[in-house]
């Protein structure tokens, strides 16, 4: 039997066209087939009632950390794959922090045949930059882009030596891979903790300085003419990182950028009285995250990351700078671009792009968008059902996000890939 | 906060931050009641049958031992833990160690610890009725200090409405500046000024009440009142200074710069010094010094807070 369906009465959100607008949605085998319109030969089909709801192209994530192979104590495939679904997630990028690290074909393919198993969201592994991401020598680009790697990149373990990291960009472009930058200098990266700025007059915890971020990605823009890399920019956190992408983009440089959701929603002040969770690059002020949501509402930051780093609670209960960085998103993205739709007044297709188009263009990837010939990657959302965020109520192994105990308002309703329905969140 | 509870009373001290200058007023009031005009400290039974825990996590002699002192003075049981050498260093956690203090029924917990916001964390581990004192944490908050020197200049100087307190050293890494400077401005000083070369100045400090200098005569001029911090050695480390002499050279205090202050400028010292870096002896041991009248109010105002948090904890 034929697996066709119609989606029925959603209000159907392509950003790629910048469209809106309330349609049937036809599926076969797979793939969109019909978009407002029956096709030829379409007799029988399920269908499925999305009234009220929004149908997008399934969410693609920059960064989803699933703890696997090495850290199972903070995250599984299992339980990070099933929270990416419940967010709305069909494909995320894994980065190469694992242990072993991610800078072989065998852990890139022992992902991918996990994930397959397991048939939630698809994995996209983030290959290593350099061999165990020491920053010494080079990885095997070629054979990790073969075993499916759709980047490289030394995530958090910042390169000091200016002259490896050029070659790393240049043998990157000769195996034409993405480089996935994580702008920070290194030294600072050792030893700071917060925003140098005015809240950490009170805190007197080791500050950041903007300067930390700016002269990293003034480092790598510089390099970029004579390597011929192309580089995405990630967790941009303030307005100056902003400044200096628009600036570069400006100048026809082949850069891309993201900040991570948090960055959109949380200031310096989190830290008040030491609650919270730390986060790298620091959350900036309130001037900073203004400058983002505008970065992202212009275009000059292409994607929005959900930055999913899901910590165990023993690691948790320590003084702040004892704690590891990090804060579990993934199933919170959609409620917290429902609150940007509001406090910024965008439209869905403008939300939605940061994380459907903006991300699939950025790792050239044929998703993000709903058109006819396309996969059925799909999330189906209600933009006003509300919840309640609880230990209990997210699937991340990870419980750490300063919303836990708020009511948030949007809810993911369904996920699904090529057609099948992977996460249906009305039986739940 | 942590240290308020929903009346607004005060259940531990680990920041001068939120006091009012009503509530500081009363706070320093209650000192007087622990020292005599002669400067002679009490005897008293505030703290019969409790139990007073010492927790250093970092080194510490006067600021120990004035805690020590002023619990025994209000009749407390008191021990001290030198947590560097014991538990911690098996791999216990923190939290496992003051819950471990906690079953053993102690009352108050004067801690000590390296990392900013140890204090906070402590306070939120321990059970209703248990109060905690920060006897310092990271670069965060040292209250007491700031308290005593309080004291020390309200009893010298008598108000602070018309004076120029100088701050001088490395501010950036310094809880007692960072204490100092929000009780000062809580107590309404006319001005705040800190001196220090830019690497160790907190950035963004300018503004708010406080003036920075980076040249120290003109920080001195006039001044009522001058506190010098602890220069620490790994500052050169850092890359932060380039030696202890260069320092010397442009922020020590000689006998020179003081006489560019007021003529009955007080100099002040959380302890400890280090002679020729950034005080001179003869400074420290001059007719301005009153270095040792802090540590002998340190333990009059340490008796106030302790009888403070235990009397609101009886409860």
């Amino acid at each position: 039997m034929m697996n066709r369906m119609v989606f029925r009465n959603g209000c159907l959100i392509d950003p790629a066209t910048h469209s809106e607008s309330i349609a049937d949605l036809f599926v076969a085998e797979g793939k969109i087939v019909g978009i407002d319109e029956k096709p030829a030969d379409f007799p029988h089909a399920e269908e499925i009632d999305c009234r009220d709801c929004l149908i997008a192209p399934g969410f693609i994530d920059l960064h989803t950390a699933v703890r696997e192979p090495g850290y199972s104590h903070k995250g599984s495939l299992y339980s990070e794959l099933s929270a990416a679904i419940k967010g709305g997630f069909t494909q995320v990028c894994v980065p190469p922090d694992s242990d072993p690290v991610l800078d072989t074909p065998s852990v890139a393919e022992w992902l991918h045949h996990q994930a397959q198993r397991l048939a939630k969201a698809q994995v996209l592994p983030i290959g290593a930059l350099t061999q165990n991401l020491a920053g010494l020598q080079l990885s095997e680009m070629a054979a990790l882009k073969e075993a499916g790697c759709v980047a490289v990149s030394q995530t958090y373990f910042p390169m000091a030596n200016t002259q490896l990291l050029f070659s790393a960009l240049q043998y990157a472009a000769t195996q034409d891979l993405l480089v996935i930058h994580y702008p920070i200098d290194s030294a600072w990266q050792k030893k700071a903790y917060v925003h140098a700025g005015k809240e950490n007059l009170h805190l007197g915890l080791a500050g950041m300085p903007v300067a930390a971020e700016v002269a990293e990605i003034a480092r790598v823009l510089a390099l970029l003419p004579e390597t011929g890399a192309r580089v995405h920019f990630a967790r941009i956190s303030s307005a100056r990182g902003v400044a200096l992408i628009a600036d570069a983009k400006a100048r026809g440089l082949a850069v891309s950028a993201d900040v991570s959701i948090h960055h959109l929603f949380f200031t310096e002040t989190l830290y008040r009285d030491f609650e919270g969770y730390l986060l790298q690059p620091p959350l900036r002020s309130e001037a900073d995250k203004d400058a983002l949501r505008q970065g992202v509402v212009n275009g000059t930051l292409d994607a929005i990351s959900s930055a999913h780093e899901p910590q165990n609670a023993d690691s948790l209960l320590a003084p702040l700078v004892r704690t590891p960085a990090g804060m579990s998103a993934i199933e919170l993205v959609w409620p917290l671009l429902v609150r940007l739709h509001r406090e910024l007044n965008l439209s869905w297709c403008q939300c939605l792009n940061a994380i459907t188009q903006g991300p699939a263009r950025i790792l050239g990837l044929n998703r993000g968008r709903l058109s006819v010939g396309q996969a059925a990657d799909l999330t189906i959302l209600s933009p006003t059902e509300k919840w309640q965020v609880r230990s209990e109520t997210l699937v991340s192994q990870g419980k750490n996000t300063p919303l836990l105990g708020q009511t948030v308002t949007g809810q993911v309703k369904a996920t699904y890939v090529r057609g099948t329905k992977i996460y249906d969140g009305t039986t739940q | 906060m942590e240290q308020w509870d929903k009346n607004g009373q005060l259940k531990h001290l680990l920041t001068v931050d939120g006091f009012t200058q009503s509530s500081l007023n009363a706070l320093l009031t209650q000192v007087d009641r622990f020292i005599d005009e002669q400067h002679r400290l009490r005897h008293t039974e505030d703290l019969k049958d409790k139990t007073v825990v010492n927790v250093f996590f970092e080194a510490s002699t006067r600021t120990r031992t004035t805690f020590e002192i002023a619990a025994k003075r209000l009749s407390a049981d008191v021990i001290s833990v030198n947590v560097a050498t014991a538990a911690t260093a098996k791999g216990e956690s923190l939290r496992d160690t003051i819950l471990n203090l906690q079953a053993m029924q102690a009352d108050l917990f004067v801690c000590r610890h390296s990392d900013s916001g140890a204090a906070h964390f402590i306070a939120k581990q321990v059970k209703p009725g248990v109060a905690v004192i920060n006897a310092g944490d990271g670069c965060h908050a040292h209250p007491t200090q700031a308290l005593l020197d309080l004291y020390t200049i309200k009893r010298l100087k008598k108000t602070f409405e018309n004076l120029t307190v100088t701050i001088i050293g490395d501010i950036l890494h310094s809880r007692v500046a960072r204490s100092e400077i929000a009780a000062l401005k809580i107590m309404g000083v006319k001005q705040i000024r800190i001196v220090a070369p830019k690497t160790l100045l907190p950035p963004m400090i300018e503004g708010n009440g406080v003036h920075c200098y980076t040249k120290i005569e003109e920080g001195i001029q006039d001044a009522d009142v001058i506190i010098m911090l602890r220069l620490q050695k790994e500052r050169m480390e850092e890359g932060l200074l380039p030696s202890l002499r260069e320092y010397h050279r442009s922020y020590g205090l000689t006998a020179a710069r003081v006489a560019l202050a007021k003529k009955d400028v007080i100099v002040m010292h959380p302890g400890p010094m280090d002679r020729g870096v950034e005080i001179d002896s003869v400074v420290a041991d001059g007719p301005h010094s009153v270095i040792l009248q802090q540590v002998h109010f340190g333990i009059a105002v340490r008796m106030a807070v302790m009888a403070e948090l235990i009397a609101r904890n009886r409860s």
